[in-house]
């Protein structure tokens, strides 16, 4: 009897420590409340919520301070880093002696580039997953927002490194797939028929809270405009048959002006408004932009440009010659600032700073805080007249304007002038720039005419030059690299004494594109020498 | 269940091929060598194995019929020992001696046993036989043969252990300051290395045993206490500690103990009336070492000679007659730490319990750093029938830091040490406002040290754990245990920073975690002697465990009220942001366990164990761990008994297969990751972006270890030697495989790497364990331990790749990380330039080819194409020491007793980047800082240690910055004396003082040889400005009443 007892308890206790479930059920894990791409996109609200996170990271590979690969890429005459404290940045990247860290900068650039792509290309691979669910017309216009930026990121890339490899599906573990470079013309390629499909797909206007920066119909003709006229030139030199296409596409934009909503703004300094919102104009000139909580870090931001006096590091400035040759006016106001006013009551002219430099105005306490608007800066009671140093550092307010009117005036006005001389049209494109820049728009004092076809682009090249000067998108850099202007500007333009520069030897092809990083080239070495036919 | 069968057929496909393999070939070879080799050696001598236990009985007979026994236990030299176990035997009343050695044990029955055993003393078992007062002499037994250790899922008889086994006992740390309890088997046991890599308050340091296996996350050995996974517990509490070292005796642990296991036994309560001790000591810890920076006035005209920093004349004049700060100062303090226990134990037949209360805090060497703890654990025993017993153990604690992050590397914006060596002198703490200086001169985006203290992080954790064992003897023979313990944790992060701190907007944020974890087991064990020679066990078991955690945030992101910290989040909005997350994951083991052992002479044990997890799917979910050792005591063989050299001799083998899980939950998947965006107005819209990471194909790592050990006892068991070698194979090692940018490899919003199981490892080594007692008379005693390590980790195949990359450091500096993993190479290959010092005048025209003049920086040109490129790498340094070893003194002279214990670690490399940051112009520190960083080279100083002032290559990734990490420390020093009963009558009282690392002898330059930026065995060797170590003296007080 006792022994019939022990063995009940026996089989009760190990009953009750053996759980009933099988193993398989026991085992299962259950990854509550995460999402995976590959079921997603079911609906418009699951696509958008890929589309938010693309915009993320597309906002950090381009704004940020460490990760934007233009602040790397200074070899501009807008923007060269001969402050006292230039190695702050790597932004010496080629041709210059760098001391330390290789391109660890370059490959955070790269690196963020190539996740907006991966983000886009996930979205490109699995919006047809809701078919049928959401109207053709409304997935398609979704899905070419991917297709936009795709080619927005793979165009930001190809200008920095020429021959890159060309990703567009998403990542699978299981694939051996070899990746190679593909040439700049493949690259050019994919990012013509992306945005083939965003100009067709695109709204002229979104509405809700995408009406405040996701791309537009316009959007994507104006930076196909900008793609051609880049083809045009060095290195895909697809020379006029590519001219007469941006000629095309930007008078398009042109044409339709009025229905995508764009006009310039009267004056300069207010296409730099911190308080501007999205559509409080019914023509405006922003075409594509970011909008920016006040608190966001980027590298448009004053720490680059101002002195080391204020608290800045001086490694963004433009070259003197640069500097001393930009056309008096309003604009040059607005871009450059020549007189700093420290809290502790110490003032200096440009001349009087360690640098003997001006700084970037365009760049400088464009934060939210009140008191920094660029209408009181002669208050002498203002920021600008009394606290500059106390400005903020590493964070931005206004919104980031990536294309601008003013770009699609002046890319048609080149583009026709290349093909088959200037129009009226080109002229009054080139000059309502000019005329805003000295006065405002609708002055005319500025106004060029019957200047030869040559003169007529030369003017319209630095037209682009000083309206896009700091950092707008590395405009000059990439009209520099399309035009082969890198040799020019780099020695007999330049005003600076020889000594700031230390170049290690003279410009040529090979420094108008940066390496793939070390780091991608160790990875896989199919990457190294991506631009080995270049002298 | 359907499922096990069906793997039976694998099992069995499994073993089989085992026992051809190669391995096991070779393994038997090496085995009948040395037994053969053993047995000739020893033929003929036939001399008996002697005890010399000697025992002295003082009976002083009771006439009253009292069932109480006490007496006092000493040693043959008439010292009394504390914390024997009395047990009367047949049942599970017992007790221990207090610190005088005196014991009392009531309501004993008068025909019973006493058995009285000791760590290193012979077990002496004495009847009762009506006596009250029992005097116990107890003798040495260095290979102390019948002490019972704990083996996993049970008990064994010490000289009935076929695996490598080295045990620590309480003596070697009870002097030591209880906030050193984490490192109280530093330098204690052959192949066990205890290193602090960070030494901020509340950090634990990293233990290794026979180096590491694997590379993802953990390679810590699996720690059980009284049979629960858990974590060392309070010294104070400990009674004994085994770490099983290889896989005969850890496969019983199956996918658990792959990294080794330590098994601690705690103390518990016994039969006496209620006793209370109180112990607490208090310490002072300082930096000894730190680097030799210029002054203000040096370096500002230093700066402005060489052209670094533009200072005026005027400036450089101010601070001519002082000023400036000494930021090093400024930031380092004498860090405090206080630790309070009080112990409650008693009981009576049935009931028995101990209860400990522990408070601790410490503050840390660098300003606002923090650690706090205290909680309580209560352990009661009853014997619900004599063949019932019932345990119940609950626990509850808490804990807190402050600021644990200023400890870590990483950012450039948060390491305080950092900022202290590369910040420029010439600034002010303050400024004339009062408020923090916020910038530097030249160091660019570097805060202010100071400033970067006063970051304001709490990190706490409650936790609550409660156990329920039964042991059920089902017959004599056979005996059911079983387990069931659920833990609950919480806690969290508190985060705030002030608009000083953050420049922008006071911001704070919480973040809290809820975890639940249960385990459940239940084993059969089964054991009889047949025929008086024959000694059989058996033991089946099954156990299953589950873990589930979710986690809470919130954050405020601009404050309008700074002063409502992270107590009013809501404040913020609509600047505020909330996330959640969940996780589980679960394991269920079957295992089963054979020993067997003829004679006390020939000895076998077979382990198997099946572990499921939830973390791999399908076909590779199930690991399977078989194990078996050999052993064989040479002296106990008739041929053995005529001599007497020795007093024991064995030999044992084994091999067998461990696992590791090595992955987190979900591995096998690619969650996307959140990333909100910014569209205008005040809300951020919630998005994801997809990261690379899972792996479906994911399966088990397994350890295949193969020990062979020796144990000798002689010179009348004064002397005793344990030597073993052992060779583990680590295969399907799990790595993670570096993914380009392209294929989504991003290491700031994403992951860099899938984790695949690629290639295996190897580390073999040698280990020997010498006990000696010098000197021993009456009121001197004098014994050593000398142990010793060699480890030789390396790897053998990396599938594919080449190499693999480790974690990147110090942005700017490299863009791969210095840690490379290559077949050929150990775990923890530094991969870099090698640096070939400063190219002279007369090499100017061979300088040239390299863009570079006299004056700069040279490195080897492996493939000839004159440029510093990755083709020019190669191994320059290996930060996991081969050799350590540790010598323990012990030295009594009547009341006071010594310990000393030195420590070694040799053939360690450090990359030191830190020495580099003070002493070069890097991205975020423009200016010299290091009074070493003056030598630089001329024409006139060719043989400077820097390179010219305007150098045009400076390779961080170099040999130049690899420094020699080797050390040896004087880990402990301390003095214990016990206050004679003539002077404090009421209590038993004792004193201690302690030092700890008190000299290191090391050429390192940095703060200290041990510390390591990172944790993990792969990044092992980086002085990225981690907390160092401190000096401590500590002052011990252990009261008993």
């Amino acid at each position: 009897m006792k022994k019939y007892i022990h063995i009940i308890f026996i089989l009760s206790v190990i009953v009750s420590f053996t759980s009933c479930q099988s193993n398989d059920k026991f085992l299962a894990e259950e990854p509550k409340g995460q999402l995976f791409a590959d079921n997603l996109c079911n609906n418009e609200a699951e696509i958008q919520l890929l589309i938010n996170g693309m915009y993320g990271i597309f906002d950090r590979a381009i704004n940020r301070p460490y990760e934007s690969m233009e602040i790397k890429f200074a070899a501009s005459d807008d923007i060269i880093g001969t402050g006292n404290q230039r190695v702050y940045y790597h932004e010496m990247e080629i041709n210059m002696p760098i001391t330390t860290g290789g391109d660890t900068d370059v490959q955070r650039g790269y690196e963020r580039a190539y996740n907006t792509v991966n983000q886009a290309n996930t979205i490109i691979n699995n919006y047809k997953n809701a078919t049928g669910v959401v109207p053709e017309a409304r997935l398609n216009a979704l899905a070419a927002q991917a297709h936009y930026i795709r080619a927005f990121m793979y165009f930001w890339l190809v200008r920095f490194f020429n021959n890159i490899p060309l990703v567009t599906t998403a990542y699978d573990p299981d694939s051996k797939r070899e990746v190679t470079l593909s040439s700049s013309k493949d690259v050019y390629e994919l990012i013509v028929s992306d945005l083939k499909f965003a100009e067709e797909w695109l709204p002229v206007k979104w509405d809700g809270f995408m009406a405040n920066g996701a791309p537009t119909k316009g959007a994507a003709k104006s930076t196909l405009a900008l793609v051609y006229l880049q083809m045009a030139g060095y290195p895909v030199n697809g020379g006029t048959e590519y001219y007469a296409l941006a000629r095309d596409k930007a008078k398009e934009v042109i044409d339709r002006a009025n229905e995508f909503g764009y006009a310039l703004r009267e004056h300069f300094w207010e296409v730099f408004d911190p308080y501007w919102e999205a559509g409080s104009r019914e023509l405006d000139e922003p075409i594509f932009w970011i909008d920016h909580t006040p608190d966001d870090y980027t590298v448009r931001s004053p720490n680059p440009s101002r002195p080391i006096e204020f608290g800045g590091w001086e490694s963004m400035i433009a070259e003197l010659g640069f500097f001393n040759r930009f056309p008096e006016g309003e604009r040059k106001e607005f871009t450059f600032v020549t007189d700093f006013y420290h809290s502790n009551g110490t003032y200096y002219h440009y001349t009087d700073l360690k640098a003997k430099h001006p700084a970037y105005r365009k760049l400088w306490a464009d934060n939210f805080t009140p008191g920094w608007e660029w209408e009181n800066r002669d208050d002498p009671n203002s920021n600008w007249r009394t606290r500059m140093d106390l400005s903020a550092s590493w964070y931005s307010g206004r919104p980031i304007i990536f294309t601008r009117y003013a770009d699609v005036l002046l890319i048609y006005a080149e583009a026709k002038a290349r093909t088959d001389g200037p129009d009226a049209l080109a002229y009054k494109c080139l000059n309502d720039v000019r005329n805003r820049a000295y006065k405002g728009l609708g002055t005319t004092e500025a106004s060029v005419s019957n200047l030869t076809t040559e003169q007529f682009i030369d003017s319209v090249v630095w037209e682009r030059a000083w309206e896009f000067a700091g950092f707008e998108y590395s405009a000059r850099w990439f009209d520099l690299q399309r035009l082969q202007l890198v040799e020019k500007a780099t020695t007999e333009w330049r005003e600076e004494p020889e000594e700031k520069y230390q170049l290690l030897r003279p410009y040529t092809k090979k420094d108008y594109f940066l390496s793939i990083p070390s780091k991608e080239v160790m990875l896989n070495p199919n990457l190294a020498n991506n631009n080995a036919d270049l002298q | 269940m359907k499922r096990m069968k069906n793997k039976n057929f694998k099992m069995i496909y499994w073993f089989d091929k085992l026992c051809n393999s190669k391995a096991m070939k070779k393994f038997t070879t090496v085995w009948l060598i040395t037994l053969l080799t053993m047995g000739q050696a020893f033929a003929g001598n036939s001399s008996f194995y002697t005890s010399n236990r000697s025992e002295e009985k003082n009976e002083i007979s009771d006439v009253q019929q009292t069932k109480s026994v006490k007496g006092r236990v000493t040693d043959a030299s008439g010292e009394t020992i504390p914390g024997v176990t009395i047990s009367v035997k047949g049942t599970n009343q017992g007790t221990t001696t207090n610190i005088d050695g005196e014991y009392q044990l009531i309501n004993v029955q008068e025909n019973a046993v006493l058995v009285f055993s000791f760590v290193g003393m012979e077990t002496e078992e004495i009847p009762v036989a009506g006596k009250t007062i029992i005097n116990v002499v107890m003798s040495e037994s260095s290979i102390a043969l019948q002490e019972v250790v704990a083996i996993g899922y049970g008990t064994m008889k010490k000289s009935d252990l076929t695996g490598a086994v080295s045990s620590v006992s309480s003596r070697d740390f009870i002097n030591m300051a209880s906030s050193s309890s984490n490192s109280i088997l530093a330098a204690k046991a052959p192949g066990v290395t205890i290193r602090k890599s960070n030494a901020a308050p509340g950090v634990a340091p990293i233990i290794r045993v026979r180096g590491a296996n694997s590379l993802m996350g953990s390679n810590d050995p699996l720690i059980v206490v009284d049979g629960n996974y858990g974590s060392l517990p309070d010294m104070y509490e400990i009674e004994s500690i085994e770490i099983l070292k290889d896989a005969s005796a850890t496969a019983i642990y199956g996918s658990r103990g792959a990294n080794g296991v330590i098994l601690v036994t705690t103390k518990r309560g016994s039969q006496k009336k209620p006793t209370l001790e109180f112990y607490s000591d208090f310490s002072i810890n300082t930096i000894g070492k730190r680097y030799d920076l210029m002054d203000a006035y040096e370096f500002a005209k230093f700066n402005q000679s060489v052209g670094a920093y533009p200072f005026t004349d005027a400036e450089v004049e101010k601070f001519k007659n002082g000023g400036g700060t000494d930021w090093q100062d400024a930031i380092l303090q004498s860090g405090l730490s206080q630790s309070y226990r009080v112990i409650f134990s008693g009981g009576s037949k049935d009931i028995r319990y101990h209860i400990t209360t522990h408070y601790n805090d410490n503050t840390g060497t660098i300003r606002n750093t923090e650690a706090s703890d205290y909680g309580l654990k209560a352990k009661v025993d009853m014997d619900l029938s004599n063949r019932l017993t019932v345990q119940v153990e609950a626990s509850a604690g808490h804990n807190d830091n402050l600021n644990p992050e200023l400890s870590q590397g990483g950012s450039k914006t948060a390491i305080p040490l950092m900022a202290a060596v590369a910040f420029s002198p010439t600034v002010p703490i303050y400024d004339e406002n009062g408020r923090y200086t916020p910038l530097g001169v030249g160091s660019g985006t570097l805060m202010n040290p100071v400033l970067m203290t006063e970051a304001h992080q709490r990190n706490y954790g409650n936790g609550a754990t409660g156990v329920g064992n039964l042991q059920f003897k089902i017959t004599d023979d056979l005996t059911l245990n079983a387990k069931a313990l659920i833990s609950l944790s919480n806690g969290g992060t508190r985060e705030f920073e002030s608009l000083e701190y953050n420049r922008l907007y006071p911001r704070a944020d919480q973040y809290s975690y809820d975890n639940k974890n249960w385990l459940t087991n239940a084993f059969l064990t089964y054991s009889k002697t047949f025929a008086n020679n024959h000694d059989f066990s058996a033991m089946v078991g099954f156990e299953q465990t589950k873990y589930e955690g979710q986690s809470f945030s919130a954050s405020a992101d601009r404050l309008p009220i700074e002063s409502v910290g992270w107590n009013n989040l809501g404040l913020a909005a609509p600047y505020i942001g909330v996330g959640s997350g969940w996780a589980d994951n679960a394991l269920r083991s079957y295992f089963g366990r054979i020993n067997y052992n003829y004679a006390s002479r020939y000895y076998l044990t077979v382990n198997y164990r099946a572990d499921g997890s939830s973390k791999f799917r399908g076909d590779n979910r199930w690991g399977y761990f078989p194990s078996f050792s050999l052993a064989w005591r040479l002296s106990e063989e008739a041929f053995m008994k005529e001599q007497d050299l020795f007093q024991n001799i064995r030999i044992r083998g084994g091999y067998g297969v461990t696992g590791s899980q090595a992955v987190g939950s979900y591995a096998t998947y690619s969650p996307l990751r959140g990333m909100g965006f910014f569209w205008g107005g005040s809300a951020i819209q919630s998005g994801y972006i997809s990261q690379i990471g899972g792996n479906p194909n994911l399966k088990w790592e397994s350890t295949k270890q193969l020990n062979v050990g020796a144990d000798f006892t002689l010179i009348d068991s004064r002397l005793s030697l344990s030597l073993d070698y052992y060779n583990k194979k680590t295969v399907d090692l799990l790595a993670p495989l570096a993914v380009p940018a392209y294929a989504g490899g991003d290491p700031e919003y994403g992951r860099t790497s899938v984790i695949s199981n690629v290639g295996s490892v190897r580390n073999e080594g040698f280990e020997f364990n010498l006990n000696y007692f010098i000197l021993k008379t009456k009121d001197w005693s004098y014994d050593i331990n000398l142990n010793g390590a060699f480890n030789r980790n390396k790897v053998l195949d990396l599938g594919e790749e080449a190499r693999i990359y480790g974690a990147g450091y110090a942005p700017g500096l490299a863009s791969t990380s210095p840690f490379v993993l290559m077949p050929g190479q150990p775990i923890g290959t530094i991969f870099g330039m090698k640096y070939l010092g400063i190219w002279q005048e007369n090499q100017a025209e061979e300088a040239a080819k390299y863009g570079a003049q006299p004056g700069d920086y040279r490195y080897e040109d492996l493939n000839g194409n004159n440029a510093y490129d990755s083709d020019d790498q190669q191994v320059i340094g290996n930060t996991n020491a081969p050799f350590s070893w540790g010598f323990n003194n012990h030295i009594s002279i009547k009341n006071v007793d010594f310990n000393i214990l030195f420590e070694g670690v040799h053939g360690r490399d450090i990359m030191n980047w830190a020495y580099l940051v003070a002493t070069e112009r890097i991205d975020f520190t423009q200016l010299y800082t290091h009074k070493d960083s003056k030598d630089r080279w001329t024409p006139s100083n060719p043989n400077a240690k820097f390179a010219r002032i305007g150098n045009s290559h400076l390779i961080p990734l170099s040999s130049q910055y690899v420094e020699d990490g080797s050390y040896v420390k004087l880990r402990n020093l301390s003095v214990g004396y016990r206050i004679p009963k003539s002077v404090v009558s009421f209590a038993t009282l004792r004193l201690s003082l302690s030092a700890q690392n008190l000299l290191v002898f090391t050429k390192y330059k940095g703060y200290d040889p041990e510390i390591s930026s990172t944790n993990d065995d792969m990044n092992s060797g980086m002085d990225w400005f981690a907390y160092p170590n401190s000096r401590s003296i500590s002052f011990g007080v252990a009261i008993e009443y």
